[in-house]
This record gives structure tokens, C-alpha cells and sequence, in this order.
């Protein structure tokens, strides 16, 4: 039953990356150069398996094991999923692969090459969702969104740039440091003679 | 390409004497082939919509699964008995590539040529064939399939002892069976309400197809249907190795697979 739920689970993931793949001729290439190749993905914290395979320019995606299928996979990759994430995520070239706390077995340079080929990748979000919702409501939600991202970036600049020309003008009405030190100094004195003011006054209430 | 008609032995000569169930009734062994074909004819151009109705869309996950259990690779031959209207024939090509082969089989010209209309419109032909065969004695070489996948028609066969020997026939050594049928829900509950469910199609077929003997033989055929132990002798005695079963949705389905020995 788990393994029917998984199958549920990867199943629009599998669709979202095939029309990926279908839609840009250089992913199509890094799925052929794999052709019918099995790699099988192993993660713990949180634990998951996930079995991937490279079938003619596509990508299936299964939660069954090479072991339970009677075949063998190419290679297999345990890690935990945070150091996996790491790997992808960061700009860390393959040497980053031989990482104590990520275990290869089987073919390593076909895991070496998928991750160089990952790492050579530049993906676009509009891509990935232009098969859901359309090419002009893509096109229409990544021009919204760039104009909200580059709007964003260039009021930062602007406030930032307002912000210090601000501090600069006001800088010069500040007093300098000794005045404001010597004006400092004639507030607490005050503050002083207010106080013994005070006292005196009611010392006097207290005698009448 | 029109589906060859009687181009293949349909039967095997049959004692007249002899007889089996069809859904609750007992007919004579000759006849069930015939009322089986009068079932999917009639069924056949509603087939994929009674389907999403009454598995309320799970058989698409269902097929889903028992795909991936069919470890099917480019370049494999696979052969999709009782294909029908070919929705298995349509992803085993696209897996298998133009390397590999499909092969469409079912008894009935019906099915099949709405299972190959589907796979022109789709520009799929170039790796499938379709062929009108029984299951019974299929018209194919010995050690030929890389894999064999007969869903939710077996059930309908007559003789289903000479369906899978004919099948282990034409495996190639160390090629697997896959048997995707309807099974014995494991759990009491599951199974009263599914049954309360089945009892509906009937009425369903009626409204979409106008036809709701064709639906009550397919609710009665499952009831009928051997459960996943005996099926799974059923495959050891056509000396299938490495037998095993998995339930799918607690056993209203279940999933058998065995091999064929080195
Ligand atoms: C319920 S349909 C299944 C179609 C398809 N496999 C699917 O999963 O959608 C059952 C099919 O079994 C076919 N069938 C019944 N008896 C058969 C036999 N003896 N040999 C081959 N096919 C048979 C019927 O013609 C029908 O198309």
C-alpha cells in the first residue's frame, strides 16, 4: 500500500520533469546520454527511497527497489537528505561527491556524471510551469513577477541610496561630538539643580 | 490495419458435456467464449469512461504501479494480453522504445480496434502490433516476451490453467508474468463496501452504456475469480517460479508476479 501511495505521490513529478525534459533539447540529451540506466536514491532524516529511471529521452520515477523488481541498478547514492540537498544547491563541483556521509555503490562515475550534468544546469521555473498553466499565463506570471522582483530590487537601491544622502545632509546640522558632549553635561547639572530644588521645596512643605 | 478476423484457433476443441461459470450462471464451456465476446462488444466504446467511473479512477494509479513492477527496459518485448482498448500497450511502448516491441492482444475486434484507433491518433504504431489471439493458445514462438501483462482479463478466459501455460510458453527464460485481476479484500469492511459499491455499476452501465447484463456479468465475474493463494498455485502448476502477490487498496485488486525458470 505504501509503495501504491508513493507511486501516487512521484507520479506528477514524474509528469512535471518529462514535460521538462520534452520541452528543452539539452535536458533531452542529458536523458538519452542515461539511457536505461537505473540510479537509486536512498536518503535518511527524513528516510526515503526513490528509484530513477532513464527511459528513452523521459524519466520514471518509482518507489520500488531494484532488489524487489529482481533487476539491478546502475549505482545507488545513501545520504542524508540535507547533505544531498547541499550538494545540489550549492556550487560545489564533483569532487564534493566523496563526502564520508555520502555512500555510492555500483557504477560511481554514472552518479558523477548525472551530478555534473545537474550541476551544468540552468532551470527556469517559467519552464517548469509553463506545461500546468500555459505558455501566456506563464509568460504573464514571469513578467509580473520579474517586475515585482526588479521593482523590489531597484526601491531597495533607491532607499538605501535616499537613506545615507539623508544621514550625509542631516550629518552636517548635527552639532559636533564636544558641543553635544558640553550640552550633555549642562543637562545633567540642570537636572542636578532641579532635584535639590525639589528637596528644598519639600523640606519647607514638611516645616509648615 | 483492420484487426484479422479468425486468424487465429479460437478454442480448443471443447467436451460439449463440460461446463463453466459465467458470472453466477453455469453455461456450457463452448458457449462462455462466445458470451464473453458479446460482453466486451458491447462494452467496448464506453470501456475507458465505465472504467474511470468505476474504480472512481484508481485503475489508472493501479496501472501505474503494475507498470513499474513490469521492470520493463528499452529494448524489451512485452506482450499486453487481454489488452483491450490497449491503455497498457500505450506506456509499455514509450518505455521499451523504438528499439523494443508491444504487441496488443485480445480476443476480442472489438476492443482491439478501439485499443488501435487510440494508438494511431496517438503516433504510437511504430512499436506496436495488434493481434486478435486467446489467451488459451497463443499464436506466438516459444521464449519470445521479455514480459507478459494480462489485466483484469484473465478472469474472463475459460480454461485459465491453458492461458497461463500458454503464456509461460511463450516467455522467454527468466521473463516475468504479470497478473493485474481483482482479488479477496483482506479486511471485512473494505470488502462490504466495495461489494456495496460493484452493486452499482450495473445501474451506471445502464445510464452511460444502456447495458447492465454486460456490467452484472463483470461484478459477478470478479466474485467469481480466484482468490490470491490460489491464483498464485494456479501460476506454480504452469511452472512459473518465484510466485508472489501484492494487494493493492487492502485486495480488491491484487498484483501476481512469477517467472519464467532459466
Ligand atoms: C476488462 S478488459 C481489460 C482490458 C485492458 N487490459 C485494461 O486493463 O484496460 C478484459 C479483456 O479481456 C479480453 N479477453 C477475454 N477473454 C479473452 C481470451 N480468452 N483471450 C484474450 N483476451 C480475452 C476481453 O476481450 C477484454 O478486452
Amino acid at each position: 500500500m505504501n509503495q501504491l501511495l508513493a507511486s501516487a505521490a512521484l507520479w506528477p513529478i514524474e509528469i512535471a520533469l518529462n514535460q521538462l525534459i520534452k520541452s528543452d533539447p539539452h535536458l533531452q540529451g542529458i536523458a538519452q546520454k542515461f539511457n536505461d540506466q537505473l540510479l537509486e536514491i536512498h536518503t535518511t532524516a527524513p528516510n526515503a527511497f526513490i528509484c530513477v529511471h532513464f527511459a528513452n529521452s523521459a524519466i520514471r520515477l518509482s518507489a520500488i527497489s531494484s532488489g524487489d523488481l529482481g533487476v539491478t541498478a546502475t549505482a545507488s547514492v545513501s545520504a542524508k537528505a540535507t547533505s544531498l540537498l547541499n550538494l545540489l544547491l550549492t556550487t560545489a563541483d564533483s569532487a564534493a561527491l566523496s563526502n564520508p556521509e555520502i555512500e555510492i555503490r555500483g557504477d560511481a562515475q554514472f552518479v558523477h556524471s548525472i551530478f555534473q550534468s545537474l550541476k551544468n544546469l540552468d532551470l527556469r521555473w517559467d519552464d517548469l510551469l509553463a506545461p500546468w498553466i500555459g505558455d501566456h499565463s506563464t509568460h504573464l506570471a514571469k513578467s509580473s513577477s520579474d517586475s515585482i522582483r526588479q521593482w523590489s530590487r531597484q526601491s531597495k537601491t533607491s532607499v538605501s541610496v535616499a537613506v545615507s544622502d539623508y544621514l550625509t545632509e542631516e550629518s552636517r546640522l548635527l552639532p559636533p561630538r564636544g558641543r553635544l558632549d558640553q550640552f550633555n553635561g549642562a543637562m545633567d547639572d540642570l537636572k542636578l539643580r532641579i532635584d535639590r530644588a525639589k528637596a528644598r521645596i519639600e523640606r519647607l512643605n514638611s516645616r509648615l | 490495419m483492420p484487426a484479422p478476423k479468425e486468424r487465429y484457433p479460437m478454442s480448443k476443441p471443447e467436451n460439449s458435456e463440460a461446463t463453466t461459470h459465467f458470472g453466477y450462471q453455469e453455461v456450457p464451456v463452448a458457449e462462455k467464449e462466445q458470451r464473453v465476446g458479446d460482453v466486451f462488444r458491447s462494452v467496448a466504446a464506453r470501456y475507458d469512461v465505465m472504467n474511470d467511473i468505476m474504480s472512481l479512477g484508481s485503475h489508472r494509479l493501479i496501472k501505474r504501479y503494475t507498470i513499474e513492477l513490469s521492470a520493463l527496459r528499452a529494448g524489451h518485448k512485452v506482450l499486453d494480453l487481454a489488452g483491450g482498448t490497449g491503455d497498457f500497450s500505450l506506456k509499455f511502448s514509450e518505455i521499451v522504445g523504438p528499439s523494443g516491441q508491444v504487441v496488443l492482444a485480445d480476443i476480442n475486434e472489438a476492443m482491439l480496434s478501439v485499443g488501435r484507433d487510440r494508438i494511431i491518433d496517438k503516433g504510437m504504431s511504430a512499436n506496436i502490433d495488434v493481434a486478435q489471439v486467446n489467451a488459451q493458445c497463443l499464436p506466438f514462438a516459444d521464449n519470445t516476451f521479455d514480459c507478459v501483462c494480462i489485466a483484469y482479463g484473465l478472469r474472463n478466459v475459460t480454461d485459465k490453467d491453458a492461458a497461463l501455460k500458454s503464456i509461460q510458453r511463450v516467455l522467454k527464460p527468466g521473463g516475468r508474468l504479470l497478473v493485474l485481476e481483482f482479488s479477496k479484500p483482506t479486511n471485512a469492511l473494505i470488502g462490504k463496501s466495495y461489494d456495496a459499491f460493484s452493486n452499482l455499476w450495473p445501474i451506471a452501465g445502464k445510464l452511460i452504456t444502456g447495458d447492465a447484463d454486460s456490467y452484472r456479468y463483470l461484478v459477478e465475474s470478479i466474485r467469481m475469480h480466484p482468490d490470491q493463494d490460489t491464483l498464485k498455485q494456479m501460476m506454480e502448476d504452469a511452472d512459473l517460479i518465484n510466485c508472489k502477490y501484492h494487494n493493492v487498496m487492502s485486495g480488491i485488486c491484487a498484483i501476481h508476479i512469477g517467472f519464467k525458470p532459466h
